[in-house]
């Protein structure tokens, strides 16, 4: 049996459903891959507990600030626990989108 | 003003057009469905050992125009999805609704206004949204300060205007209406010139 990772990985064009139950903001050192130093990134960090309809204990970690936009609106009083969001990615490096739908719960 | 000049863009102003749209859609349309960057049309057509096919909607997603969101004005009670069903996300729907598309616009207001009734127009052939073919089409653009001449053309293609100002967005014209003046622009230039003697 293959141990399941602990963070939440999006493959392009499949849409995921998670809940997220809290979050944490912070600066991480993150490798730039054209440049080849570690740089500072703010990460949007959320803990999960459902993942495609399962219970989970996971991490969904977000860098891309458009993604992480999105999401400001709902970090206060952790709005984002009220809803199941449906995130797909698509595209590769700088041109990744996100798609985000919301359900409410 | 050097000092403000020197820092960072501030938050506020980055993707201003995806927090215009999150803070909509959540102080809107709080107990609602609601997508965003939704491709609308049919997939590709691609030919694979000699024969035509669909492309996957996966595969298609990146060739398709998309609208900024869509709102499905439905108790989502209503409404069953699952994450990977064949067609997308939505696997039943009642038969008659309404379905709001969406652009969110800062300062593009005629691209908004243009655009939606070509993403109306789409809706019929989108295979992710084919559950609602038969619900009625409404188009909204999000603005934040009146146009008169945005009105004129949005009565004109049928598209209403809700104009939303949160707080930010005050913030975010002060900075971009400073960032073309001659002090702003000497700032910057002084401050390229030392980067680039300092080797960074």
């Amino acid at each position: 049996m293959v141990a399941e990772p602990s963070y939440v990985t999006l493959a392009p064009g499949v849409p995921k459903a998670l809940h997220f139950t809290n979050h944490a903001l912070g600066t991480a050192m993150l490798p730039d891959p054209l440049l080849g130093i570690d740089k500072p990134v703010m990460r949007l960090t959320f803990i999960v507990d459902e993942e495609d309809g399962r219970p989970v204990a996971k991490t969904y970690s977000i860098t891309s600030s458009e993604h992480r936009a999105y999401f400001e609106r709902f970090l206060g009083e952790k709005a984002y626990a009220n809803y199941t969001w449906i995130i797909t990615r698509r595209g590769d490096g700088f041109r990744t989108k996100y798609s985000v739908t919301q359900i409410p719960r | 003003m050097q000092d403000y000049l020197s820092r960072p863009v501030p938050p506020q102003v980055k993707n201003p057009e995806t927090r215009l749209l999150a803070d909509y859609l959540a102080t809107k349309f709080p107990h609602y469905i609601t997508m965003t960057r939704v491709p609308l049309g049919p997939t590709m057509i691609e030919e694979v050992d000699g024969q035509r096919r669909p492309t996957t909607l996966g595969a298609a997603r990146p060739w398709r125009p998309e609208v900024d969101a869509v709102v499905i004005m439905e108790d989502p009670g209503k409404i069953g999805f699952m994450p990977r069903g064949p067609r997308g996300v939505f696997m039943s729907a009642p038969a008659t609704g309404v379905l709001l598309l969406i652009e969110a616009k800062v300062d593009k207001y005629v691209d908004g206004v243009s655009k939606l009734p070509f993403y109306k127009s789409l809706i019929p052939h989108t295979p992710e949204l084919e559950l609602f073919r038969g619900w009625e089409h409404r188009m909204r653009l999000v603005i934040t300060q009146d146009a008169p001449w945005a009105q004129i053309g949005a009565r004109i293609a049928e598209v209403e205007i809700d104009i939303y100002a949160p707080s930010w967005i005050a913030e975010y014209r002060q900075y971009t209406q400073r960032y073309w003046t001659k002090e702003w622009r000497e700032e910057r230039l002084r401050v390229n010139q030392i980067r680039k003697r300092l080797g960074l």
